[in-house]
C-alpha cells in the first residue's frame, strides 16, 4: 500500500472508527440545533454535515478535523432564509464554495501566520464558553432527572477511563444514559424532540434560482462573510488540530477542501457549513487521527439518521448536554487564566478582548479580527520602543549619531526628536544599524 | 522616509552638512526611491506641507 495513503487513512483504523462513531452521535443535535438557527429544515443541516464530511475527509489539509454545520455559519444566514428561502440559501452554499476554493488558489490560507498565539487561545477560550452557553436553555425550566441524567454522564465521562480507554467514555456515557432512558421511561427531551429527522439519502438538486445577475446581488452579501468566517473557523481549527496532534497541515489544501465541501453540500440540498473545534477536539481526544475518522462520522451521520432515526431520536439531550459540558471543559484553555500573571500584559489583552468580542457578538470573525488587530498595535509599539540613538562629539563641529532599531510611523517622533537640530555643528554623520520602513509622508 | 527627510532638512536649514551612512540595501533602496533630501527643492518641498 502506498506509504501516505496508508499514514492518511489507514494508520489507526481502530481509534478512527471508535472516535467516528463518538463524532457521528454528538453530530446529530448539534446539525439539527442549527438547521433550527438558520430557520430551515433539520434535515438541511443534517445532509450538509453529512456532504461537508465526507467531501473534506478526501478534499482537507487537515486529517482528523470534523467539518459540518456550524452554528458561527447558520447565524450568517438567518436573514436569507427569512427573505427569500431555502433556495438561495443553497444558491449561496455554492457561491460561498466557489469564493473558499478562490481563497485556496490565491493562497490566502499563508495569512493564517498573523493569527497570534494569544488570539488563538482567545478564540479557544470564547468557542468554549459559546459550547457551555449553547447546552443551557437544556438546563433550564427542566426536570430534577434531567439534572441527574447530566450529573451522572458527567461521571461516566471523567470516570470511565479509569476502568479502561479502549472505549470511549462519551460512546458510552451516550448509550448507558439512553438505556436507563427508555428503560424507566423517562419524560426528558430527546433529540428526537428537537425535529423530524430525514428518512431518505439526499438527492442532487440544483437551486431553483434564476441565474441572473440579481440572484448573484442577493447572495453575494451573504456568500462573502460566509465564505470569510468559514476559512477563519476551519483554519484556526486546523491550526488547534494541528498542535493537539503535533503534525502539520495544509492550510491552503484545507481553503479548497472547504469550498468543495460547501460546494457539493449545496447541490445536495445542504447549507453551507465548515470544520468544527468541538467536534474536532472530540474527535482527537477520542482518538482520531487520520482521514479515515472524518468520513466514518459523516457516514454514520448518514446511516443513523436515515436507517436508525427511531433509536437516535430515543438518546436523551442530557447524555449530549454531558458530552458538550465535558468538550467545552476540555476545550478551554485553563493554562492561559493560570498563567495570566505570568504572561505580558499585552498578550493578556489581546486574548481577553478576542474573549470578549466573541462572546458579546457570537461572530467568531469579529472577535479573531479584534485580536489580531490589537496584537498588530501592541506589535508596533513594541517595536518602535527598540530604538537608540547614541550621539557622539567626533570633531570641534562634528558629531556622528548611530541609529540602532527599526525607523517607521510608531517610532518616528522619538527618532526626530533625538538629534539637536540648535547645536553649533558643520557637519552631522548619522549611521544606521537597523532599516527604514514605511514611505508615509507628513 | 518623511522622519529621514525632516532630520536631514532641518541640519541642512541650520547650515549643517549631514551625511547617512550604514544603510541596508533595502533601506538604501528606499530612500533613493522616495526620500526627497537629496532631491532638487528638497526644503521647498517639506516647507511646503
Amino acid at each position: 500500500m502506498n506509504p501516505s495513503l496508508h499514514y492518511n487513512w489507514f494508520s489507526n483504523i481502530r481509534g478512527d472508527i471508535l472516535s467516528g462513531l463518538v463524532v457521528a452521535l454528538a453530530l446529530i443535535p448539534e446539525a439539527i440545533a442549527f438547521s433550527i438557527i438558520a430557520g430551515v429544515d433539520p434535515k438541511v443541516g443534517l445532509y450538509a454535515s453529512f456532504c461537508i464530511a465526507v467531501v473534506t475527509a478526501f478534499a482537507g489539509g487537515r486529517p482528523g478535523m470534523i467539518s459540518a454545520a456550524t452554528g458561527a455559519m447558520a447565524l450568517l444566514m438567518v436573514t436569507l432564509v427569512k427573505e427569500h428561502g431555502l433556495e438561495y440559501l443553497l444558491a449561496a452554499t455554492l457561491l460561498t464554495g466557489l469564493l473558499q476554493i478562490i481563497a485556496g488558489y490565491l493562497r490566502l490560507g499563508s495569512l493564517m501566520r498573523f493569527v497570534s498565539r494569544s488570539v488563538v487561545t482567545g478564540f479557544v477560550n470564547a468557542l468554549a464558553i459559546l459550547i457551555f452557553m449553547a447546552q443551557l436553555p437544556e438546563l433550564i425550566d427542566v426536570t430534577w432527572h434531567v439534572y441527574a441524567m447530566t450529573a451522572a454522564g458527567l461521571v461516566i465521562i471523567y470516570t470511565f477511563p479509569l476502568l479502561t480507554k479502549k472505549i470511549p467514555s462519551p460512546l458510552v456515557c451516550i448509550l448507558l444514559l439512553t438505556a436507563v432512558s427508555m428503560a424507566l421511561g423517562l419524560d426528558i427531551r430527546t433529540v428526537g424532540d428537537m425535529g423530524e429527522l430525514p428518512d431518505a439519502l439526499p438527492i442532487f438538486l440544483w437551486p431553483d434560482v434564476p441565474l441572473n445577475l440579481e440572484t448573484l446581488w442577493i447572495i453575494l452579501p451573504y456568500s462573502l462573510p460566509l465564505a470569510v468566517v468559514g476559512l477563519l473557523e476551519s483554519l484556526m481549527t486546523a491550526t488547534i488540530v494541528d498542535e493537539l496532534t503535533d503534525t502539520p497541515s495544509d492550510k491552503n489544501r484545507e481553503c479548497k477542501g472547504q469550498g468543495a465541501a460547501n460546494i457539493v453540500a449545496g447541490l445536495f440540498g445542504g447549507m453551507a457549513g465548515c470544520a468544527m473545534i468541538g467536534q474536532s477536539v472530540i474527535n482527537v481526544k477520542s482518538g482520531g487521527r487520520t482521514r479515515l475518522s472524518t468520513l466514518i462520522a459523516g457516514v454514520v451521520l448518514l446511516i443513523l439518521v436515515v436507517f436508525l432515526d427511531e433509536w437516535v431520536s430515543e438518546i436523551p439531550m442530557a447524555a449530549l448536554v454531558a458530552v458538550m459540558t465535558m468538550v467545552s471543559i476540555g476545550t478551554f484553555s485553563w493554562e492561559s487564566i493560570l498563567n495570566l500573571k505570568k504572561y505580558p500584559m499585552s498578550t493578556n489583552i489581546v486574548m481577553l478582548v478576542t474573549v470578549a468580542v466573541v462572546v458579546a457578538t457570537h461572530n467568531l470573525a469579529f472577535g479573531v479580527f479584534a485580536g489580531v488587530l490589537l496584537a498588530a498595535l501592541f506589535f508596533a509599539n513594541k517595536i518602535g520602543q527598540f530604538l537608540f540613538i547614541g550621539k557622539t562629539q567626533t570633531g570641534a563641529n562634528e558629531v556622528h549619531y548611530s541609529v540602532v532599531g527599526q525607523v517607521f510611523f510608531s517610532s518616528s517622533d522619538k527618532f526626530i526628536s533625538a538629534f539637536d537640530f540648535k547645536a553649533d555643528l558643520d557637519r552631522v554623520v548619522s549611521t544606521f544599524h537597523a532599516p527604514i520602513s514605511g514611505i508615509s509622508r507628513q | 522616509m518623511s522622519a529621514l527627510d525632516k532630520v536631514v532638512l532641518k541640519f541642512r536649514r541650520e547650515g549643517i552638512d549631514v551625511e547617512v551612512i550604514g544603510m541596508n540595501e533595502a533601506s538604501a533602496t528606499i530612500v533613493d526611491r522616495f526620500a526627497v533630501h537629496d532631491k532638487p527643492d528638497a526644503i521647498d518641498e517639506l516647507m511646503g506641507h
